[in-house]
């Protein structure tokens, strides 16, 4: 049994047992890419999310837990855009099989009355939402303080994100969660975005909104994994490679690595 | 709030070595950082897998006087050689019977020597790691150990209250410090007329050729752990802990500092799990510790490169030579 989501889509959160066996039992072929360390994301990418605090747990324990979580999070983000997701649309098939029901993160559009068939505002959104790189002209002494022994850090934020920016900055992922997997605009545009995942965490983390970035992150992730049960292999393996075909920093990545490994596209 | 402007800069050095993510943002990574877990590289593969998690920790961290080694003891009665550059493992030493508890380079780094929890000290070979010399006549697990500047002398602190002090070409102990309470971590001043030892919640200082005690200062916190340590001009006397700021006192009057003057370069410390230095003032966070490393000594500095000791016998080497401090 699996969750469902919007539109039918199933989304399939990482369960850490069954993504143990099946990290174990997956087999990738020799010249393909597959850095060690991202199935283990994969798997325990659940894991790592820290447990709300309790009154055993300080506020600030728990937040320095998320700020790793967060780091991980944006490393898979980016891992999955860019990798040759064949394995991972295994991994998630695979599970979807095998692992039991789960409640996962899902947009819900009644909630935040956004207009899903739309996709202008989510296109808009995302473009606005490179306006997060000014936070890189912040003094660059303050990345290596705490927030909250920088006294000008409200102010100067305020001016390089606006009150719409940082709305924004809240809601993207929930717009795009609601929107269709397979529109090549979209996919285009959230492949722009990989550059301005950082400052996004960092414009969160201003706002005291680590714990939302974070599951919006896991939201995402999953918008990215989710497969329709009915067209599983070729959707997921259409968009997912479609995406790669897009993506600059594949380009990148391709060149960075030739020589080492080739990729290999599954047929 | 936690320091999310980090992410701009350098908040997750600890990306895995083959993840795209290094190509993607390459040059931003200003240091380089691996935590080794055993033989492992944890870097390999984040967060580390197969590590069975054990409370077998690494006790004490020293860097060879050149900076090309860093030896490591744990609480398995392991000690290690490592290259320092790059985190390789390069040589074990014959096995202590119970823990080993604190490793020291003589100051021409000819000779490590390695305290243990079976009440002896040993002294080996650095290049090729045999073993020159047993030193027996505690009563208790040897704490830490020191040598003196002209290398002439080595100094142990143990539980059974008394600081032995042994001459390292004969291996004849020539002086023995009483202490009311376990000794727990023992220095020379860089001129090698005093010998400071701390306690539980003080520090002594003695003067070395009389073996007479020349002040004592009882502290509000208490010193497990620490390492205390002379800085190169003599004038203060640093207590450094695993995860907290370090204590500052002015020597010989051992007064506390509030605001000391940093000396050159600025030593480094751990709060919690950030790397931090004090700079103009302001506590300067390099980089931040991934969560699984839970550090048990306090910072061992050589130049730019950082090792700390963590549990389940990580240690973490940390490379700040690309790293500079942006101005003010």
């Amino acid at each position: 049994m699996v969750a469902v989501g919007l539109k039918g889509r199933v989304c399939c959160p990482v369960q850490r047992e069954s993504s143990k066996h099946l990290v174990s039992e997956i087999s990738y072929p020799a010249n393909t890419l597959c850095p060690s360390g991202l199935l283990s994301h994969l798997a325990r990418f659940k894991e790592r999310l820290p447990t709300p605090p309790s009154h055993h747990a300080p506020e600030e324990n728990y937040m320095r837990g998320i700020t790793s979580a967060i780091a991980n999070s944006a490393m898979l983000m980016v891992c999955l855009l860019c990798q040759p997701c064949y394995t991972l649309a295994q991994l998630f098939i695979a599970q979807q099989t095998t692992s039991p029901s789960s409640s996962c993160h899902v947009y819900d559009p009644v909630k935040y009355n956004f207009d899903s068939s739309s996709t202008l505002p989510l296109l808009s959104a995302l473009e606005l939402l490179q306006d997060c790189n000014k936070l890189s002209s912040m003094p660059e002494i303050w990345r290596l303080q705490l927030n909250d022994d920088i006294h000008k850090l409200q102010s100067e934020f305020g001016e390089r994100i606006p009150i719409q920016l940082q709305f924004i900055c809240c809601h993207w992922i929930a717009l795009l969660c609601a929107a269709d997997c397979v529109d090549d605009e979209i996919m285009a545009a959230l492949s722009r975005c990989i550059q301005v995942l950082r400052p996004w965490v960092v414009a969160m983390g201003i706002m005291g909104k680590m714990r939302q970035a974070c599951e919006g992150l896991r939201d995402l992730y999953l918008w990215l994994v989710c497969i329709n049960p009915a067209m599983q292999t070729p959707a997921s393996h259409t968009r997912i490679l479609r995406t790669r075909s897009r993506l600059p920093i594949y380009r990148d990545f391709t060149t960075c690595t030739a020589g080492s490994s080739a990729q290999r596209i599954p047929s | 709030m936690i320091s999310s402007l980090s992410i701009l800069g350098d908040g997750h050095p600890f990306i895995p070595l083959n993840s795209p993510l290094r190509g993607v943002f390459e040059r931003d990574i200003g240091r380089r950082c691996r935590i080794i877990a055993g033989q492992m590289d944890t870097s390999q593969a984040f967060p580390p897998q197969n590590l069975k998690p054990t409370w077998h920790y690494v006790t004490s961290v020293a860097f060879s006087p050149d900076g090309r080694c860093l030896a490591s003891s744990d609480l398995d009665g392991n000690v290690r050689i490592w290259d320092a550059a790059t985190g390789g493992f390069l040589q074990e030493l014959e096995r202590h019977n119970v823990s080993a508890q604190w490793v020291a380079f003589s100051p021409d780094g000819h000779h490590l020597a390695s305290g243990s929890g079976d009440h002896t000290v040993h002294v080996w070979d650095a290049a090729t790691g045999a073993h020159l010399r047993r030193l027996n006549g505690r009563a208790a697990w040897v704490r830490a150990i020191a040598f003196s500047p002209d290398g002439c002398h080595l100094a142990s602190s143990s539980g059974d209250r008394t600081v032995c002090v042994w001459d390292t070409a004969t291996g004849v102990r020539i002086k023995e410090l009483r202490h009311d309470d376990a000794v727990l971590s023992v220095a020379f001043s860089p001129d090698g007329h005093y010998l400071a030892s701390a306690l539980w919640d003080r520090i002594h200082v003695w003067d070395f050729a009389k073996g007479s005690p020349v002040i004592q200062k009882r502290l509000e916190y208490s010193l497990y752990r620490s390492k205390i340590s002379f800085s190169a001009d003599g004038s203060v006397l640093r207590v450094e802990f695993p995860k907290e700021p370090p204590v500052t006192l002015h020597f010989p009057s051992l007064e506390l500092i509030d605001n000391p003057v940093n000396p050159h370069p600025s030593p480094f410390y751990l709060d919690e799990n950030s790397l931090c230095v004090k700079h103009q003032g302001l506590t300067l966070r390099l980089c931040w510790l991934p969560d699984y490393f839970r550090p048990t000594t306090p910072v061992t500095q050589h130049g730019n490169r950082v090792c700390i000791g963590g549990y389940n016998g990580m240690i973490a080497f940390v490379d700040l030579d690309q790293f500079a401090l942006p101005d003010l």
